[in-house]
């Protein structure tokens, strides 16, 4: 497990300055600790993007959401979420 | 020059158009030094250099689709491998479409660039190797089921450890290529480019030295993504919707739908593709990657053409879609067309959605389909096992100040028509009709790009046959007023026969567009009709003197003239 930000940079980091508070990031960094052997395939609970190695990982209700980087994570709140409630 | 002092917008310039420049000798390279058609001809291949982090900060005029797509696969690749493992002289190889790539056949070889004993970047070449195994010859399997039937799929693996062949990976994907001597000097027209781009990379770390090259390519990514946000703020606030389809997706005969909100909110823009089908059985199905670069490619299309294509002008467009469906294929399910067909239809629902909001920037719908045709079989002339990739333009969608193109690659592509000459004298076949198509194009104010049509006729004893295409069931829709595109076809004609048919009546194909490994015999003929773009405006607002030299030319018959745009003579 490492909490150190990744090397690399998955699509949609975000760089918006619009401060929404409900979108603060709250997740932490883990590495997916599969073996190399093992073909799993995780994918981002947001962008449905498969994720390599570095998981963005939000403790929500019990529940682990995995997100490729904090920026899917800040968008499943202020844009995913409030769709869902809306529909609900 | 190491100081930060000296990063000015003219420098920033200079330094821009040196990456391009150096995409653009790599490309130049490959085109020389490749073996297939599709490289030497196509130009299906791009080229491409990153920083370590993964991000994208040069490319050239190259296909959109693999420039979209290529940060994700470097980005797996550094990520999976990670920074440590590479060593100067190393190239690695990777096709996973489920780690990363676009589908199986395009291949990407990546090099570190090493200056003063650290990693500065890295440089790439992304190209679709015309043959790779698999169920079908030419490695376009339109009825495949799953990824283990479109080739053999590698994982980012080194073909090259510190500038020496790493053998035994070599002899396994030489080994499950039908055509394996063509692969060797297609890979190694690819690696050479890479070569070429380290040379002069390091040029440019020695001139400017490495951390001011870092700043500037940092200041680049950042000044690209301030201007797309600017851009993206131009565009009004809102919620568009669009949709389109595959017209089957070769294994069953239905259509798969793909459904997109895309949502502009301030400066930036969420494409959600999650109201699209389940993932189809046949191999329509477009990876993550393919559905991001689409979407990519859309916005760009509406956008500055002036923007600094890197991953910065990126960084505005959120991508979200539900892996399992065709917009996300999940493993094991095949996505060979995904990438060729799949994805102009996404990039054109993208235009589409837009339409509604910046309709002066907006063209109508393309032909979308590469018109894939792949062949194989023993050459008569020389005794040896060929097989070929071939594509073939079709017309492009009119705007609001231009008609379509006609007869070009769908715009995912940007690659080139094989001229008959070259498909003559490398293949056993004879060209006895290649021109554009009269009254495709759709009517309009701006008429739709036509597309075309090519006869070909078996010269050998037996050449089999593979097809994935698309917009032959449905068509190229105009906009605000615009006709629709001529639908395309793929048909056959026996020998002996006296008309073409397609290959469902003619061989019991399930998709009269979409079908693999049909074996033609000596003297059978294939007719390849590409489809044509749409139309934009109202044809009756269409300039008399243009109809004049759409008559003069040919590409409006005296009888669409008069019914689509109440021409008298």
């Amino acid at each position: 497990m490492s909490r150190r930000e990744p090397a690399t940079l998955g699509a949609g980091r975000s760089r918006t300055k619009r401060g929404r508070g409900k979108g603060e990031p709250m997740g932490r960094w883990e590495k997916n600790t599969a073996k190399w052997y093992e073909q799993t395939m995780l994918y981002c609970e947001l962008c449905g993007k498969i994720i390599p190695k570095n998981l963005w990982i939000v403790d929500e209700e019990g529940e682990a959401l995995v997100f490729c980087n904090p920026g899917c994570e800040q968008l499943y709140r202020d844009y995913r979420v409030p769709a869902q409630e809306r529909n609900a | 020059m190491s100081s930060m002092d000296g990063i000015d917008s003219v420098n920033l310039s200079v330094i821009n158009n040196a990456l391009i420049n150096i995409c653009r000798e790599m490309g130049t390279a490959m085109m020389r030094t490749s073996y297939s058609p599709i490289f030497n001809e196509g130009l299906d291949f791009s080229c491409v250099i990153f920083n370590r982090r993964g991000e994208m900060i040069g490319q050239a005029e190259f296909c959109p689709t693999m420039l979209g797509s290529a940060q994700y696969a470097v980005s797996w690749t550094i990520e999976e491998l990670g920074l440590e493992s590479f060593e100067p002289g190393d190239v690695v190889i990777h096709n996973d479409p489920y780690r990363g790539q676009c589908h199986m056949p395009e291949h990407m070889v990546l090099k570190p660039v090493f200056f003063e004993g650290a990693i500065w970047g890295f440089v790439a070449n992304i190209a679709h190797v015309g043959e790779i195994g698999g169920m079908a010859p030419g490695s376009f399997a339109a009825d495949a089921t799953e990824v283990y039937q479109e080739g053999l799929r590698l994982p980012p693996v080194k073909v090259m450890r510190r500038g020496e062949y790493v053998k035994d990976v070599w002899k396994i994907i030489l080994s499950n290529h039908r055509t394996p001597k063509t692969s060797w000097g297609d890979l190694h027209a690819m690696i050479g480019s890479l070569s070429i781009a380290e040379t002069r990379l390091l040029e440019m770390l020695k001139r400017y030295g490495a951390s001011y090259l870092t700043e500037a390519s940092d200041r680049l990514l950042d000044y690209s993504e301030r201007w797309m946000r600017e851009e993206i703020r131009e565009i009004p606030n809102g919620v568009y919707r669009a949709r389109d389809c595959m017209e089957d997706d070769g294994v069953t005969d239905q259509p798969v739908w793909f459904r997109l909100k895309l949502v502009v909110r301030d400066d930036e823009v969420i494409a959600d593709w999650t109201g699209s089908d389940p993932q189809a059985r046949g191999p329509v199905n477009a990876t993550f990657v393919v559905t991001a670069a689409a979407s990519y490619s859309g916005l760009l299309h509406l956008t500055s053409n002036d923007i600094p294509r890197n991953s910065g002008c990126y960084r505005p467009i959120r991508i979200v879609t539900k892996p399992g469906t065709v917009v996300n294929v999940r493993h094991p399910g095949p996505s060979v067309g995904g990438n060729t067909e799949t994805h102009p239809h996404l990039q054109n629902v993208v235009v589409a959605a837009l339409s509604q909001a910046i309709p002066e920037r907006a063209a109508a719908a393309e032909g979308a389909s590469g018109c894939n045709f792949l062949f194989a079989g023993v050459h008569p002339d020389t005794g040896e096992y060929y097989t070929n990739y071939h594509i073939d333009g079709s017309g492009w969608g009119a705007t609001a100040f231009h008609d379509g193109d006609a007869a070009l690659c769908p715009e995912n592509g940007n690659c080139r028509n094989t001229p008959v000459e070259v498909l003559e004298t490398k293949f056993p076949w004879l060209t006895l009709e290649y021109r554009l198509r009269p009254d495709s194009g759709g009517p309009g104010r701006y008429r739709g790009g036509l597309g075309s049509s090519r006869v070909l006729r078996v010269l050998a004893r037996e050449i089999t046959v593979s097809a994935l295409m698309d917009r032959t069931k449905t068509n190229a829709w105009g906009l605000f007023g615009g006709g629709k595109g001529a639908r395309g076809g793929i048909f056959v004609k026996r020998k002996g026969d006296s008309r073409f048919r397609t290959f469902s009546e003619a061989f019991g194909t399930v998709s009269d567009s979409k079908f693999t490994r049909v074996v033609l015999e000596r003297g059978d003929e294939v007719m390849i009709q590409s489809p044509g773009g749409g139309g934009y405006g109202l044809p009756e607002e269409r300039l008399r003197e243009a109809v004049d030299e759409d008559l003069r030319q040919g590409w409006v018959s005296p009888g669409l003239a008069h019914e689509a745009y109440g021409y008298e003579p």
